[in-house]
């Protein structure tokens, strides 16, 4: 919760830095590219904002964004468009790679719009992804199984809104 | 003498390669509209890592080939070539011998499309040669039947692992996450590898090209990497394996399209060629069977008139 809170102070003031920088110089711009196995969701689009779920807790990225490595866990992608326009989308897997040209690459083993998501769906594969977790045999059978499980968390907790 | 039956068995038999080359014609037509469409969805997954590798400057110059034109680009390709002849001095030649390379090739397990798999081993063949390679420090990946074939007599010390039933249906995700697992677990730790790959430019061009891969020791110590926020070792890893899986992705669909374009030429000049013989063919068998009904002709007559 307190984290979240923090999450939520943090992305608030980058916002307002972004507006100051906006004033100040023109060019900061942030082109992101957003694509998984299925579909390339944006091309060297500028955007506003980007909120990823990453390895090490979510973090939003704005124009002038320190550079920097991570790798996503299952969650929501969130994207700000230039217009205001929030569009969400649910990621599985991948990386985000911040240059310090400012461009973002987000790429995602597989990744779909929230609206996509069915709810029914996503609680079968959870039972299932849990029984599998608790007949899983060995180690390697287990981990796989317990991403299994994540994941199908992470999609009902996205559906469900 | 020509034999009027042989003629006919020949004309006969090329007709139905005709009609084989044709359909496998059209069959790689549509498996190539898929392949250039899927190509689309996965370009970003080697743009993404190549303009890391550019801003980190772990590659010099730019990366990003997509703007640059044919002219440049055979330009740039010429360079590294001059590079690794001329910069070998004893010192860098000692440095190389010990520098643990992995050589990636991206082929399929189905032939009859030009040179697509014979130019990727023939470049591996000439770098492996040209760095004098040992089979311990160089290790050889192949992907599909096709380079293994290849390369597998001459090269045998330097394969590491091979990689089967690429090219039956459209590579999917999936499977280069498959491949970079197995790669990672093969337990070679390399320094430098390569992706070698035919990159589609159109349906009649296509290119080979070389992307480099880098492990998580190199991209720490990467020259621009202090401009990057601090990562933490796993992240680094995950992010290093994840970015091989998104390598690998990226060359299989290259490799899918522009194997698809060669097939498609290369059965359409099969095709081309067996009209041409039927043309010829069907010519001597018209003029043989003239042939031999004028014979019989001048049998029957000569026959008659020495009756008389």
């Amino acid at each position: 919760m307190a984290l979240a809170f923090r999450n939520g102070l943090r992305t608030v003031a980058r916002r307002l830095q972004v507006r100051n920088y906006a004033d100040a110089a023109k060019g900061d711009e942030m082109a992101l590219t957003f694509a998984a196995g299925n579909k390339v969701f944006y091309d060297k689009v500028v955007v506003k904002q980007v909120d990823v779920p990453s390895m090490s807790g979510a973090f939003g990225i704005l124009p002038k964004h320190v550079p920097t490595l991570a790798v996503l866990r299952p969650g929501v992608v969130s994207v700000t468009e230039n217009d205001g326009k929030l569009n969400k989308i649910f990621v599985s897997s991948g990386t985000v790679t911040v240059n310090d040209d400012s461009s973002v690459q987000v790429l995602a083993e597989e990744a779909h719009p929230l609206e996509n998501l069915d709810r029914a769906a996503a609680q079968e594969s959870l039972n299932k992804a849990q029984s599998e977790y608790s007949s899983a045999s060995n180690d390697k059978a287990k981990a796989e199984a317990a991403i299994a499980v994540e994941v199908a968390e992470e999609i009902l907790k996205a559906a469900s809104g | 003498m020509v034999i009027l039956k042989q003629v006919q068995i020949r004309l006969k038999s090329i007709k139905n390669i005709q009609k084989i080359t044709k359909t496998m014609k059209m069959v790689s037509a549509s498996k190539f509209t898929k392949a250039e469409r899927d190509l689309q969805a996965a370009r970003p997954f080697g743009y993404g890592p190549r303009k890391f590798y550019q801003m980190s400057h772990l590659v010099k110059g730019p990366v990003d080939e997509e703007t640059s034109d044919a002219k440049k680009k055979k330009k740039k390709k010429k360079e590294p070539e001059a590079e690794v002849v001329a910069e070998l001095k004893p010192e860098e030649k000692e440095k190389e011998k010990k520098m643990k390379r992995i050589y990636i090739a991206m082929t399929s397990d189905r032939g009859l499309c030009g040179g697509v798999h014979s130019g990727i081993a023939r470049r591996i063949k000439r770098d492996l040669n040209l760095r004098a390679a040992s089979g311990a420090n160089h290790k050889l990946v192949c992907v599909g039947d096709k380079s293994r074939l290849i390369l597998r007599r001459a090269y045998a010390s330097h394969m590491l692992v091979s990689v089967k039933d690429i090219g039956r249906l459209a590579p999917g995700f999936g499977d280069a996450s498959l491949m970079a697992a197995i790669i990672t677990e093969a337990g070679f730790s390399y320094d430098m590898g390569e992706i070698f790959y035919n990159k589609y430019h159109s349906p009649v061009k296509y290119e080979l090209t070389v992307i480099p891969i880098f492990n998580k020791a190199r991209v720490e110590n990467a020259p621009n990497m202090m401009a990057f926020d601090d990562v933490d070792e796993d992240m680094l890893e995950c992010y290093t394996e994840w970015t091989l899986a998104a390598l690998l992705y990226y060359a299989l669909k290259e490799c899918a399209a522009s194997e698809q374009s060669a097939r498609m030429a290369a059965m359409d000049n099969a095709t081309k060629n067996a009209a041409e013989m039927i043309r010829k063919l069907t010519l001597l068998f018209n003029r043989t069977r003239q042939a031999v009904i004028t014979r019989e002709l001048i049998e029957i007559i000569s026959g008659a008139a020495a009756l008389k």
